[in-house]
């Protein structure tokens, strides 16, 4: 007999255990997309699947630089419907149009989207008026990576810099976006978002500023 | 005190190799490369030689610890079949945590790094840090 | 509490010149009778002859089996039809051949360009998850091991102890043993096998109540 309901509330605890799973996975895959901070992605998961992409984008080019193209293109595409995701999300109902707010936009809403944070900073170039700079100090999607020493100038966060360029592609403010890692103490993966602004963008932004 | 580690994978070769400290011989690469295979070999074969009675023993898994006059030497298989070999000093009857974490920085650092090449040597800076911060710290 | 399961003494020569065993389940000897020997042949009688003598010295009905005799061993193979147990002959290469890399490798680690030969890197035993290996080389290169349970961690006196006051005392200074310095011969010496048999079961129950 005491065997018996052992058994039973075994069976029992078990079967609370299965619902519960199922419903955790289903809460997972039926997430409303508006929700902007239940769903997250596992890093490892990402980590497996990123460090695919860059093995074979590896496989298809001849020289760091076309790799980094090749992942800055993956970049954009995701970039593309990050953009449409975060605006459906923030319910904004303007669309950003100065240099400057794009900029914000990015550094802030998009980031929280992509990193669940903020970037750590946006600077102006001092030597350049078009350009300027978003610094992650440790972005997550690069954590496992270490750039072998031959490759030392290859930057994974062309990644990171397809999807922001994408971005302003659509606040209609082009921009050539690079990357760059720039370590500090403590800080191996310390990357900088260069965006340099295309000529007509910054006219435009002169114009309406005389406009004002 | 952790003095050295080596990381052997499943064919018996050295993937990893890195003295902390100058308490054992720093092996040359090819010296690294011999005491792998033979590790792996003793590894194999002392699971083999068991003499406990078969009935009521778990089947036998290979060399956990070697006791020497001035250090000992811990061995980890992972389920894989990857080896993680500490040299440690006297005090340090067990390592199963350490070396644990350790198989968790190589999945982390080493597997999930696009630029490595499974069963071949590590080489990820980042794996380096890492590794001397558990060491340090431990 | 001790559990001793075997003992292994190798020569200069890498060559097993005594074999016991005791709390084993199967083993190489007892699973094949062509180990042992057969009355009723030769040098085999002689062998048995001997084992059955040696019984009231250590005053126990399970005398432990031994291996190998001068019938069964490589080297005093007197013909080729003597019996010859190959699977006790590949163990005890097998024994050897892993305490041999054993010890090199740690000799390695200690110290660089160091002797080659002997154990100046103080190999002393190693475990796995069913038993434990003890290694005690005498200065003249004679290497005694013992397998233990793997809670028993140091065995390395008992071993010192087994060559120094019964080894020595027994084997060598007994001048029918017959010491040629350039073949291997077995240890058939009955008070050597008598008193290591009492002293072994002497320290597993010694440490069991204790």
């Amino acid at each position: 007999m005491a065997t018996n309901t052992q058994a039973q509330t075994q069976a029992q605890s078990l079967m609370k255990l299965d619902n519960k799973a199922s419903k955790r996975s289903a809460m997972l895959l039926e997430q409303n997309v508006s929700r902007p901070r239940r769903d997250r992605v596992g890093l490892s998961a990402f980590a497996f699947l990123f460090a695919e992409i860059i093995r074979y984008s590896q496989n298809r080019v001849l020289g760091i630089q076309e790799l980094e193209a090749k992942l800055s293109e993956v970049g954009q595409r995701v970039g593309v419907r990050v953009f449409e995701l975060a605006m459906w999300r923030e319910k904004t109902v303007h669309r950003e149009t100065r240099v400057l707010q794009t900029l914000v936009f990015i550094n802030t809403v998009v980031w929280r989207v992509l990193f669940d944070k903020q970037a750590d900073s946006l600077e102006r170039s001092t030597e350049n008026d078009d350009e300027y700079m978003i610094t992650d100090n440790e972005p997550a999607i690069l954590k496992y990576i270490s750039v072998p020493k031959e490759m030392t100038s290859f930057s994974p966060g062309a990644f990171i810099s397809g999807i922001v360029e994408a971005i302003a592609c659509c606040c209609q403010c082009p921009a050539r976006v690079t990357s760059h890692v720039v370590p500090a103490d403590g800080l191996p993966l310390r990357t900088v978002i260069l965006l340099k602004f295309d000529s007509e963008v910054m006219d435009r932004e002169k114009q309406l500023e005389a406009s004002k | 005190m952790i003095h050295a580690l080596f990381i052997i994978n499943r064919s018996g070769g050295l993937i990893y190799h890195k003295n902390f400290s100058q308490h054992i011989v720093q092996l040359s690469s090819n010296e690294a490369l011999i005491f792998a295979g033979t590790f792996h070999g003793i590894h194999a074969l002392a699971s083999k030689i068991s003499p406990a009675p078969k009935r009521d023993t778990p089947r036998d898994t290979g060399i956990q610890t070697i006791d020497t006059k001035n250090f000992r030497m811990h061995c980890f298989q992972t389920p894989t079949g990857i080896k993680f070999i500490a040299v440690t000093d006297l005090m340090q009857t067990q390592l199963t945590g350490a070396l644990g974490k350790m198989y968790m920085l190589y999945c982390d650092y080493a597997l999930k790094n696009p630029f490595y090449n499974l069963e071949m040597p590590i080489r990820s800076e980042m794996f380096d840090t890492k590794l001397l911060q558990l060491v340090q710290a431990h | 509490m001790v559990v001793v399961y075997t003992i292994y003494i190798f020569d200069r020569h890498c060559e097993c010149i005594f074999y016991t065993e005791w709390n084993r389940g199967r083993s190489p000897l007892s699973d094949d009778s062509a180990g042992r020997p057969k009355s009723g042949k030769g040098p085999a009688n002689t062998a048995h002859a001997i084992d059955r003598a040696g019984t009231h010295l250590s005053g126990d009905a399970q005398r432990p089996v031994v291996w190998p005799t001068s019938a069964t061993s490589t080297a005093h193979r007197v013909s080729p039809e003597s019996p010859r147990n190959t699977a006790m002959e590949e163990e005890a290469k097998l024994v050897y051949g892993v305490v041999f890399s054993t010890r090199n490798i740690i000799n390695k680690l200690n110290a660089k360009d160091g002797p080659q030969g002997g154990n100046p890197g103080g190999f002393m035993s190693f475990a796995t998850n069913t038993y434990r290996l003890h290694y005690f080389e005498a200065p003249t290169g004679v290497k005694f091991i013992i397998t233990t349970d793997v809670s028993t961690t140091s065995m390395q006196p008992v071993l010192e102890m087994i060559y120094r006051n019964i080894y020595v005392e027994y084997v060598v200074k007994n001048p029918l043993f017959n010491i040629d310095p350039h073949v291997s011969t077995p240890i058939e010496n009955d008070y050597f096998r008598a008193v290591l048999n009492n002293y072994i079961r002497e320290i597993s129950s010694n440490t069991a109540a204790s």
